[in-house]
């Protein structure tokens, strides 16, 4: 109740301060595409002669207010457009303009580099990378397209472990602490078990926001990192399209107008339809037969679609939704699979006479997920998810406010075994409730971007306070320096440890009745987790297109709850004496994750370069004892090479070499008494197993790790708008024998993916 | 800054680097070596004869793929066992000499004759003779636990009774905190030979966890509530099923007796068991409550009803059920001289079926 009374009288002030801002003169609007109809995202508007621009948002809206009656020429520029300029003249309190800007063919090269400096030094991008369809595509495309997940792991300060279930570590933080999110809605298990491959067709990709830490107020929920990933809308004046077959699987895109965009006139409906399969466990056998016995069992369906409105002054109405499916079915030993399904609507809407921006989205989404393992009893889990956000914002003439305020449902079940073989199911619910508002205010060298997050967790009864902060100084128009901090709460974990390294499947929970009662002499009352960020860094454009980033970041994890490996007891009556640690299924854990990444970036018109080299060092600390965890990677080094030797030829190679990871060394094996059911029964001079005596925990490390990736596309125009594309590529060039697992007592050890050339064509049209 | 004609010696270096770069190899074992002793011993307090297994932990050279050619016994000569018995400060000692037998393990079994009392705290003591390095555990032991059903008076099972299926029953103990209930079921088997085989089936139900055991009264023994294990018609009939296999060598069966054994653990051999038995992914825990050393000491009893005849209507639905029939037992009981195999037929619910000996 206190929570709901803070929440009402944040808003009301949020309102009456929009209220005393909207005294002025403005003008706002939205920019589209004359090609397609779609949205321009980070278009410069600048009002001639006067000092200010502002960019457009994902929906092409823009906001210029602080006028007075006149006539002002308005100039509009974005990378890949030709200008656009246009008389304007405010007499009433505000003017809502539709813009259609044409796409260039011919690209200078000076203004795109001083686009893009002019953009940075208007944002505060400390810890985050944004990704689009055209980025993304410079990672050598691996079964016939570039994808998300290939390009993630060429981000400084990710972590990824293995092309076979491997996971993403970001700055320190597991995959539980990192939110994706779906045009709004939050994607579990967005990244297929094949390891390479994620749930996103890359041509739907609006942008991807990759967030690595120090995020700001808007995103919560989550303690380590965020992706916020928004999809395209259908085009709105022709169909389009892509049919695609590669030696992995098929892919599938049509979109196109269903009422077209008319010249003068921004009102269209417009319709997307992806989908996405494979075949490659079917053909592996065949094309790769040099495989292990492991193979490549993966199978994956992704289906995503999405009709857009738009309305006569540009408001924009989508409703979409997704069905992610995938299998990887290692025959007698482990067969596991996963669906994920999401409807949702989103809105965009800038109401008569105001000045501000209303977003809002309501979604559903529901994942589920089993593993059946040999020898055990299946394991499944479920989390449903019913999200509703509305937001809006408020500007000024140097400073911008943003809120919103989402209410969450979410469910949690988790059916796995106990110590006595009995099927338990763990279900928990929890409404959240969220707020938050953040400011941007610019000064002439600087922006100061302070926010708070406002997160009722009602499960547990627990209000975050979690309050942010991102600043930049320009010192010149060429160097810049970064620094973000915040606070950080999140209530969901999961069932995997982060000493497992390879994961298939994982469980998700939010309740608190398994976890851990006191650490280190203080109670725990609730299962909400917290993290502490700090973030700084300078970057530089240097000359010729070459920029350089730096970056040092520190993560405080002051309270994790953590998959129990350290149990040998059921928590019983009987085993009331015993220390939790040692008999809950799930412990309290802190560590810290630190380090240093840089990144080299250079493009010119035939060569790119991205060169990431990442420093990191994790530790984690539980009851008794500090440890490193698995996925502290000291070394990580990305080398991303673009070259186009001819027109619509182009060579993309990736090479990865990064240090071994920490696991634990055997200290020696022995015969243990057999530990069966008839273990009561039976006589101590039967015959035993063979088991493993550990050493320290994780004080081993795995050797080096590197890999070559290469392809080559050439795209053959058939006609002005019909080409096909053919590429060929190799992964693991060289192939190298990168450690999967192995095994502890025979000391048997499968390797990652060997070498696997690969085939595809794609004609767009 | 770069141009076609410099992109060259980039690439050049960058290949030399990769294919002279790094080793692929793993240090799967620790640098530091250790010889780690292993010691099972399981107090049985219904026995006169008590059993120590002491093995040491190996350590391949290179892989353990040869694990079983590496595998040698402990030094028995360098090792004194033995398991003290304590009461109000003093204690009595029993040493454990090495048994004539050795298993076919890299195990070392010492065996000594004595009967453990309830009312004494035993303690395990290994002392290496070489480095008089100390290796030590504790545990309390347990009465028998007591059987009351069926009674000493009626030694028929009404294992055809679907109305008052057939009832075990029995009482906890202090201390006892894992029963677990064992059938043996003696037959004798006619081979198309002319052969005639005396066997025993062995089945163990699930174990059953007791939280709240009574507490241990010296004066007398405090038994506390009562365990009942029902087994209906079909239940036993799958129980045949499931541990005698059908064979078309044999010609006939006939059924002799059955025996029934409860056996309890202390808390120290529940854990153990709980432990081990199932955990939901590879990483199984090692619980260990020796101090030196690893491995586990702990205490049982058991407490046993035996020559048990089965009802007219059981015989004969064992020849005719279709569960059963293939069995190939007769309608009638064995009432010559019985002589138990030595090697009886021994299985177990185990890890790669657990749900067995419930799921009928």
């Amino acid at each position: 109740m206190k929570a709901i009374k803070l929440i009402i009288i944040s808003l009301l002030l949020v309102l009456t301060t929009m209220q005393v801002m909207s005294q002025n003169r403005l003008i706002k609007g939205y920019v589209f595409n004359s090609a397609d109809g779609s949205p321009v995202y980070l278009a410069a508007v600048q009002i001639l002669n006067m000092e200010r621009v502002v960019f457009t948002d994902e929906s092409g809206y823009f906001i210029i207010n602080q006028l007075t009656a006149g006539t002002y020429t308005l100039k509009v520029n974005s990378l890949g457009y030709n200008p656009y300029q246009e008389e304007v003249k405010i007499e009433g309190s505000n003017e809502q303009l539709l813009i259609k800007i044409d796409p260039s063919t011919i690209q200078i090269k000076e203004v795109k580099v001083s686009g893009e400096r002019q953009r940075y030094s208007r944002m505060n991008m400390i810890g985050a990378y944004q990704l689009n369809a055209a980025t993304i595509s410079k990672v050598p495309s691996i079964g016939g397209q570039s994808d998300l997940a290939q390009f993630l792991q060429v981000i400084p300060g990710i972590n990824f472990t293995g092309d076979r279930g491997g996971q993403f570590y970001i700055r320190g933080g597991a995959p539980v602490y990192n939110k994706i999110t779906l045009d709004g809605l939050t994607v579990i298990s967005p990244f297929h078990s094949i390891g390479f491959m994620s749930v996103f067709d890359t041509d739907i990709i609006s942008v991807a926001n990759v967030y690595t830490a120090g995020f700001n107020a808007q995103y919560s929920g989550r303690l380590s990192s965020i992706i916020d990933l928004k999809t395209r809308d259908g085009n709105r004046t022709r169909m389009e399209g892509k049919i695609g077959a590669n030696t992995f699987g098929y892919d599938l895109l049509i979109h196109g107008p269903i009422i077209k965009m008319k010249p003068e006139d921004s009102r269209s409906v417009s319709y997307l339809f992806n989908y996405k399969g494979s075949y490659i466990d079917k053909i592996a056998p065949k094309i790769y037969p040099y495989l292990d016995s492991l193979g490549l069992p993966y199978k994956y369906g992704d289906f995503y679609g999405k009709i857009s409105t738009v309305g006569r002054k540009g408001d924009q109405l989508s409703f979409f939704g997704h069905h992610f499916s995938d299998q990887a079915n290692f025959s007698n030993l482990l067969n596991t699979s996963w669906v994920s399904n999401s409807i949702g609507s989103k809105l965009v809407l800038t109401p008569a006479g105001s000045e501000y921006l209303l977003t809002a989205y309501i979604g559903y989404s529901d994942f589920y997920g089993n593993i059946y393992e040999a020898n055990k009893t299946p394991r499944e889990t479920r989390y449903n998810n019913f999200q509703a956000n509305i937001g809006s914002g408020a500007y000024l003439k140097k400073t911008e406010f943003k809120w919103a305020l989402e209410i969450s449902g979410i469910s949690t079940n988790y059916t796995f075994v106990d110590l006595n073989d009995v099927v338990s199911r763990e279900t928990s619910y929890t409404t959240d409730l969220n707020v938050y508002g953040q400011l941007k205010k610019t000064f002439k060298k600087c922006i100061l971007e302070p926010g708070i997050n406002v997160h009722y967790f009602s499960s547990q009864g627990y209000i975050a306070f979690e309050p942010r902060l991102q600043f930049k100084y320009n010192f010149n128009p060429i160097l810049s320096f970064n620094f973000a901090t915040g606070l950080y709460a999140q209530d969901l974990f999961s069932t995997v440890s982060e000493q497992d390294i390879t994961n298939l499947f994982q469980g998700y929970y939010t309740g608190t009745d398994l976890i851990q009662t006191q650490f280190k002499g203080s109670d725990i009352s609730n299962s909400i987790q917290k993290a502490w960020h700090g973030v700084a860094g300078l970057t530089t454009f240097f000359p010729n297109n070459l920029k350089l980033t730096a970056e040092i970041y520190a993560k405080d994890f002051y309270r994790l709850v953590n998959y129990n490996r350290n149990k040998i007891y059921e928590d019983t009556k009987a085993n009331k004496e015993v220390i939790d640690y040692l008999k809950k299924y799930f412990i309290i854990e802190k560590g810290w994750s630190y380090g240093l990444d840089l990144l080299v970036d250079y493009q010119n018109d035939w060569f790119s370069l991205w060169l990431g080299y990442s420093l990191g060092f994790a530790s984690r600390q539980d009851e008794f004892s500090t440890f490193t965890p698995h996925f502290d990677r000291r070394h990580n080094i990305n080398l991303l090479v673009n070259y186009i030797p001819i027109k619509n030829v182009s060579i993309k190679a990736r090479w990865n070499v990064s240090s071994g990871y920490p696991f634990t060394q055997n200290m020696g094996l022995y015969e243990e008494m057999k530990l069966d059911y008839g273990t009561l029964i039976q006589s101590l001079t039967s015959g035993g197993n063979l088991s493993v005596l550990y050493g320290p925990y994780n004080e081993g490390r795995l050797p080096w790790y590197h890999r070559l990736d290469i392809s080559a596309h050439w795209i053959i125009k058939i006609t002005k708008t019909v080409s096909i594309e053919l590429n060929a590529g190799v992964m693991n060039a060289y192939n190298r024998q990168n450690v999967f697992y192995l095994d502890r007592v025979t000391g048997k050890r499968v390797d990652q993916l060997p070498i696997l050339p690969n085939a595809g064509m794609v004609v767009r049209f | 800054m770069l141009n076609k004609k410099n992109i060259l010696p980039l690439i050049a270096s960058l290949l030399g680097f990769i294919f002279t770069a790094c080793e692929t190899d793993i240090n799967l074992y620790t640098d530091v070596k250790s010889d780690q002793v292993i010691i099972y011993g399981v107090l049985d307090c219904s026995a006169k004869t008590q059993v120590v297994r002491i093995g040491k932990m190996i350590r391949p050279d290179a892989t353990a793929l040869d694990f079983l050619s590496l595998a040698t016994p402990v030094q028995s000569d360098s090792l004194a066992v033995d398991i003290q018995e304590w009461a109000n400060g003093l204690y009595c000692n029993y040493n454990l000499p090495v048994a004539d037998s050795q298993e076919n393990s890299n195990m070392t079994l010492f065996k000594g004759i004595f009967e453990p009392y309830d009312f004494m705290e035993y303690k395990l003591v290994v002392t290496n003779k070489n480095t008089g390095s100390l290796i030590i555990a504790k545990t309390l032991p347990l009465t028998d636990p007591k059987i009351l059903k069926p009674g000493m008076d009626n030694m028929a099972c009404t294992f055809s009774d679907t109305l008052n299926p057939f009832e075990f029953k029995y009482s906890v103990i202090p201390r006892g905190m894992i029963y677990q209930l064992e059938l043996r079921i003696q037959y004798v088997e006619f081979t198309m030979q002319g052969d005639t085989l005396f066997k025993e089936g062995v089945f163990a139900f699930n174990p059953v966890y007791v939280d709240d055991p009574p507490d241990y009264v010296p004066t007398r023994i405090n038994y506390g509530k009562d365990v009942t294990r029902t087994i209906p018609p079909q239940y036993i009939l799958n129980i045949f099923a499931r541990i005698i296999p059908s064979s078309p060598s044999v010609d006939a069966r006939l059924l002799y007796r059955f025996n029934f054994t409860v056996w309890a653990g202390n808390d120290i051999l529940r854990n153990y068991i709980q432990m081990g038995s199932k955990y939901e992914d590879n990483r199984k825990q090692f619980f260990s409550n020796i101090v030196g050393g690893y491995g586990l000491f702990a205490s049982c009893s058991h407490i046993a009803v035996t020559g048990l005849r089965p009802d007219d209507a059981f015989l004969t639905n064992l020849s005719e059920s279709p569960t059963t029939s293939k069995l190939k037992f007769k309608r009638y009981l064995y009432n010559g001289r019985f002589s138990v195999a030595k090697d009886p037929v021994q299985i177990f619910p185990n890890l790669m079926n657990p749900k067995c000996d419930e799921g009928y």
